[in-house]
């Protein structure tokens, strides 16, 4: 029976973010990232990426390749609404997922088990224009029969279109490809393969896997030459929000006083904690793990009936197990973890709140939002609301003016009007205000 | 207390590890330590597979030291070691890197990459390349022990 993956990645998702809800950028370059000396893009639109700027490139080198874009910080509150979303809509499509990135995930859907490639098709084409719909982003789609073909089938399917591998067709798209496209190659196979005169996927795949387990040894080697050979059937694996928060120390003395470990642990307490807050949940379980040169690794844990927020609590409990756990020795290494996690405290504070989704790699933390208005000059990119013009955002400032784009996501191009930077009626936004009515 | 750094990026091979080996280099786990403790952001930028860096960080037992690993992707698409550098950073969650931020490396391609990022490029001296090598790539210093990297605190 046919397995079919789909891979799905918006195209240029901050930059297209920022187009979306600012509609004078659409068909213009965008940047998006880091504006001072030491900036980074953190996004490009399409049209700058046609001049040859990329993620991840310094701001400066990439404003030298394409003066004319126009480049602005990011605004993170901004990406996590329309992420999570993207993720509503995929995941209603397609409950198993493996996500990559706020951008990005892997899906099996159901509903393709007995599918051939026209129906895989139009399922992709129908899941596109609910995302479009829902987020009014462009999402670019591969599917293939494993994850390697998926992966190459999005980026041949960008910009906003759809590229199926057929069953049976893996071969044809990875046999040109340099050996180092597969999964899990790294800089010493690939200089391996190279040396043995390997270069393509296709000479890699037709080799006998006696050879090739020769070069890379048979623990890389017999699943590297499956790849090759375009048989890849490895399982969608769900990135599950974190099952424990947890801090650890190794001490450079041992510890011999229970005051010091009292303190220490009351640390690792706080550190465990904040990740707690920040992934907005609550534990039930404390556990605190002991080591000693000597005596190896003692752990203690206690569950409470409830769920809690409470350092306080946390760090009591956290303690008076350090103090139970303590050997007869110095101690080399503390480690205090909460588990247990759940989101029971936010649903109880905010009912019909949504539980939120998992977390999401390398999404940078939303900037401190909502400074208090005369707590700084107006910048390039800042959201600012005005009684009479509506939503707008700052285009530009200097020499006691600014000048703002007024416009959302639902107005289409707005006008630009300039104001003194001081004019009352002028006040900060919420980033959300772009998405408008 | 601010950190002593506003962030540390570190090369894999041959800084991180032994070159060529899946093995700390001596001094390194104790320096990401007490960088970790001081509340350094920390960042690996490899050439190597995200997957097996994150592997061999594991191995190491430092992997909860660094939020953010950047390397070849899934899809072997590699953009050079300035972008490895750039998608570190990104992973940090900082796009504007404050100046005394650090990259260490053990070859010319890690401080050229750090240079371009405007990161402070330090070397090692453990890697194999020498200190005049490194210099010329653009070094501001070339370590010779871990521990060494104090003397460069910003703060």
């Amino acid at each position: 029976m046919p397995r079919w993956v789909l891979h799905l990645d918006l195209d240029s998702f901050f930059a297209s973010a920022e187009q979306l809800t600012r509609p004078t950028l659409r068909g213009r370059p965008v940047l998006v990232g880091g504006l001072g000396p030491r900036g980074i893009v953190a996004g490009a639109s399409g049209e700058a990426k046609a001049c040859g700027a990329r993620s991840a490139m310094p701001m400066g080198q990439a404003r030298r390749l394409c003066p004319q874009a126009v480049a602005l910080p990011p605004r993170t509150a901004l990406y996590r609404v329309l992420s999570e979303r993207f993720f509503g809509v995929v995941r209603a499509w397609a409950p198993v997922l493996e996500q990559i990135a706020y951008d990005e995930t892997f899906a099996e859907p159901e509903a393709l088990a007995d599918a051939d490639a026209d129906d895989v098709r139009a399922f992709a084409e129908r899941l596109r224009a609910e995302v479009r719909e829902v987020t009014g982003l462009a999402v670019s789609v591969g599917a293939g029969s494993g994850k390697q073909v998926a992966k190459i089938g999005s980026g041949r399917a960008k910009p906003d279109g759809v590229f199926v591998v057929p069953q049976g067709g893996e071969r044809a798209l990875l046999d040109p490809l340099p050996v180092r496209a597969l999964w899990g190659i790294g800089p010493v196979a690939e200089a391996t393969l190279h040396r043995a005169g390997v270069d393509t996927v296709a000479k890699l795949a037709a080799l006998d896997t006696g050879e090739v387990t020769a070069l890379l040894g048979s623990a890389v080697g017999t699943g590297l030459h499956r790849l090759a050979r375009g048989v890849d059937d490895r399982p969608l694996v769900e990135r599950g929000e974190a099952k424990q928060v947890s801090a650890e120390t190794t001490f450079d003395a041992d510890l011999s006083d229970l005051g010091a470990v009292r303190t220490a642990v009351a640390e690792l307490a706080e550190g465990a904690h904040r990740r707690l807050l920040a992934s907005h949940r609550a534990a039930r379980t404390v556990t605190v793990k002991i080591r000693s040169a000597s005596f190896g690794t003692t752990s203690r844990s206690e569950t409470h009936a409830d769920a809690t927020t409470d350092l306080a609590t946390l760090t009591d409990t956290a303690q008076r197990l350090a103090v139970a756990a303590l050997p007869d020795a110095g101690v080399r290494l503390v480690g205090v973890s909460f588990a247990g996690l759940t989101t029971a405290v936010q649903e109880a504070l905010f009912p019909g709140t949504p539980a939120p989704v998992v977390e999401t790699p390398t999404l940078p933390d939303p900037e401190p939002e909502t400074e208090p208005a005369r707590g700084r000059e107006w910048r390039t990119g800042d959201d600012v609301a005005h009684p009479a013009h509506g939503h707008g955002w700052v285009q530009g400032s200097g020499h006691g003016r600014v000048t703002v784009r007024f416009e959302t996501a639902t107005t289409g191009p707005g006008r630009a009007r300039t104001f003194r930077a001081d004019d009352p009626d002028l006040t900060r936004a919420d980033p959300l205000g772009a998405f408008g009515r | 207390m601010a950190p002593p750094f506003p962030a540390v990026v570190f090369d894999l091979d041959g800084t991180l590890t032994v070159p060529g080996t899946p093995r700390a280099a001596p001094g390194v786990v104790a320096l990401v330590e007490a960088l970790g403790r001081a509340g350094v952001p920390l960042a690996v930028a490899t050439s190597a597979p995200v997957r097996s860096a994150r592997r061999v960080l594991d191995d190491l037992g430092l992997a909860p030291c660094f939020a953010s690993v950047a390397g070849r992707g899934i899809d072997g698409r590699y953009g050079g070691k300035a972008a490895v550098v750039g998608e570190a950073l990104l992973g940090l969650g900082i796009t504007d890197a404050e100046p005394g931020a650090v990259m260490l490396g053990d070859a010319p391609a890690d401080l050229e990459a750090a240079a371009a990022h405007g990161l402070r490029p330090v070397g090692v001296a453990w890697g194999g390349a020498s200190a005049a090598e490194l210099r010329a790539a653009g070094a501001v210093a070339v370590l010779g022990h871990p521990d060494e990297l104090w003397s460069l605190r910003a703060s």
